[in-house]
């Protein structure tokens, strides 16, 4: 059995569109290669219900990596002849369920671009039927050369948007594995994206923004590696980051304290979890163990696919956040397909399957927001934690709150509300989201206190409970309105609104007792908003007093 | 000339660092390890005079595959044909 060349992978992907039309759906990209060749991902997803999370999987952007484009047309395989068949699927010695495998595909969104870098694979495959070795080693895609330059080909996996203009970035000394040499294997390009394939794999991931989880598959060394590649990472100061321009010409020195690329814990706790998992799943099938490791080894990097994807989300705070994955899978770059190949295949989609499973499980996060750089990440670096802009109460009730709150201009706006207005009911609305990865209902518990009181829960005000049945991933949802009639006398107050449920549950208020306690659970906690207000009676004929003074008036 | 899949061996990270900036070596970077023994390891397509020149320099080249042979022999592994023309082809036809 040998290794699928371009045509096959091609006619594989419509054949599986076909054959199972229910569930996966072939994409074309928009962008030809260099030697005119068109590429397809496909979509698998039983239903198209809102909130659900997508799963992208990528493989073949090196040319000589042959086993990669393979194990991925494996994977779309068994997963649709299971699906369709109501069967278990076994992989050596690990099994998964027909249920299992159902769960996938009615509850995720999976696109799979099997083969990034057809002209480059399609060289090195006929390098093998040369018996060159100098093709057969091909890396790079088939970009012709440039003037002043007789090298074909730039490396995908070093023309992405990330840190691409490696010199102004690294440290002069950092050991980079980037090159502005057309000449050289990992050739960045003449600018950021530049190429048709890079551009392909980025299109995918604008297309669909319910993507959520990326793993690019390469090969060799055995490894599952989770991102960052430009330098270690770090969890503590989240200002030294690859947007910094201060840590410019820092990056990418091993072992020093100059520079280290910042990850949110949270993050790099589910990253090693969901690697391990992996990991555990391809040692299942024959015990091959793949060691889960941080992408910045003894050498960094600039531009790859992971990065980029991963640091769109920084780059677009709007955006929701990316978990990035490349597997190097087997032992080297050419396996004999029968002997080793088809091993490496099967530990590939077990990891894979393992990866969606473990998806599934993975939970709501509801958040509300304390100022509108807020994203939901936990703790809070940036902005204010006084003026909530997802606390928002009108004089009466609005007729579509949806529209007037939620709309995508009015989401990023914190200044719609009006004044508070004693003697007369008031109508509040609360705006929350969902960072997590399942759907999932809130209870919301809405406070008033007066400033002095904030340490002391005991003495807050209750105004009223809300339940939302269910907030999907990434949906901004808006709810209300809460009715407060026994508004207080004119003055200055505090709005807090805790809410939780049971996967995400509302953390304990009880445990303040200063006003730096009440700040840090601000800061600590996504689920628990503080907003400033002043209650007026401007519209009861009541008179005011307002002193002003004129300059240059004795 | 003989080119060789190689697995390098250095003592310190420095002496990892310096294939890339001083030797100008194309290392794989991902096959890079730390070694439990001390020191560290990474893989790189090699030809026999950059071989000789590590070795002189200290560095320890163990050869892994001569790839002028994996090229003969993965001929037979690379399909020359479309296996799924004939299937599409009847898949369309019933449609």
């Amino acid at each position: 059995m040998p290794y699928r060349n371009y045509d096959e992978v091609e006619t594989f992907l419509h054949l599986a569109e076909v054959n199972y039309p229910g569930f996966i759906q072939r994409i074309q990209l928009p962008n030809k290669t260099w030697e005119n060749r068109t590429c397809h991902a496909v979509k698998i997803a039983k239903g198209n219900d809102p909130g659900r999370v997508g799963v992208y999987l990528t493989g073949g952007i090196h040319a000589r990596e042959w086993v990669c484009p393979d194990a991925l047309v494996y994977f779309i395989e068994l997963l649709a002849q299971s699906y369709q068949n109501n069967t278990d699927i076994t992989l050596g010695g690990k099994t998964f369920t027909a249920s299992q495998i159902a769960n996938i595909v009615n509850k995720l969104d999976v696109f799979v671009f099997p083969l990034v870098n057809p002209d480059g694979r399609q060289f090195s495959l006929n390098g093998a039927v040369h018996k060159n070795r100098l093709e057969m080693e091909w890396r790079k895609n088939r970009r012709p050369p440039t003037s002043g330059s007789d090298c074909y080909g730039v490396d995908i996996n070093r023309n992405f948007d990330f840190l691409w203009n490696f010199p102004e970035y690294f440290d002069p000394t950092s050991a980079i594995r980037n090159s502005t040499n057309p000449c050289d294997e990992t050739y960045n390009g003449p600018s950021a994206a530049s190429e048709p394939e890079t551009k392909n794999v980025v299109w995918i991931m604008d297309k669909y923004p319910n993507i959520r989880f990326f793993v690019d598959v390469h090969s060799y060394s055995n490894l599952i590696l989770y991102d960052w590649g430009d330098d270690d990472d770090q969890t503590t100061d989240h200002d030294m980051n690859f947007q910094n321009p201060g840590y410019n010409g820092k990056r990418g020195v091993k072992n020093d304290a100059d520079y280290n690329e910042y990850v949110n814990p949270n993050d790099k706790n589910l990253r090693l979890m969901l690697a391990n998992h992996m990991s555990d799943a391809i040692r299942a099938v024959n015990g091959v163990n793949y060691r889960p490791e941080q992408s910045f080894i003894l050498y960094p990097t600039a531009g790859t696919s992971t990065d980029y994807n991963m640091s769109h989300c920084y780059i677009n705070p709007r955006q929701a956040k990316i978990h990035t994955f490349t597997i190097e899978c087997g032992e080297n770059f050419f396996p004999d397909y029968d002997t080793k190949g088809k091993d490496i295949i099967k530990e590939i989609t077990a990891g894979l399957l393992n990866f969606c499973l473990n998806i599934l499980d993975l939970q709501t996060d509801l958040y509300v927001r304390d100022n509108l750089q807020d994203t939901g990440e936990e703790p809070l670096f940036n902005g204010g934690i006084s003026c909530s802009p997802d606390i928002n109460h009108f004089r009466s009730p609005l007729s579509d709150p949806q529209a007037s709150l939620g709309n995508e201009s009015a989401k990023y706006q914190d200044n719609l509300f009006d004044n508070i207005e004693y003697g007369q009911t008031n109508y509040i609305y609360l705006r929350l989201q969902n960072c997590g990865y399942s759907p999932g209902d809130a209870d919301i518990d809405v406070y008033w206190s007066e400033p002095s009181t904030l340490p002391t829960p005991s003495s807050w005000n209750f105004i009223d409970n809300v339940s939302v049945p269910s907030v999907n991933p990434g949906e901004f949802k808006v709810v209300g309105p809460i009715e407060w009639s026994t508004v207080p006398k004119v003055g200055h107050y505090c709005f807090i609104a805790v809410l939780g449920n049971a996967q995400d549950p509302k953390p304990d208020i009880n445990n303040i007792h200063t006003i730096d306690d009440f700040h840090n659970l601000i800061r600590q906690k996504n689920n628990v908003t503080w907003k400033n207000f002043d209650i007026y009676d401007l519209f009861a004929g009541s008179f005011y007093e307002f002193k002003f003074y004129i300059q240059g008036w004795a | 000339m003989s080119t060789l899949l190689v697995t390098i061996f250095g003592k310190d990270y420095d002496a990892m660092a310096d294939l890339v900036q001083v030797y100008k070596i194309d290392v794989l970077r991902h096959t890079a390890r730390r070694l439990e023994e001390g020191g560290y390891s990474v893989d790189a397509i090699l030809n026999s005079p950059q071989i000789k020149s590590l070795k002189d320099n200290n560095y320890k080249v163990k050869t892994r595959e001569d790839l002028e042979k994996v090229a003969k022999a993965r001929s037979k592994d690379v399909s020359r044909i479309n296996r799924y023309k004939e299937r599409l082809d009847n898949a369309l036809q019933k449609l």
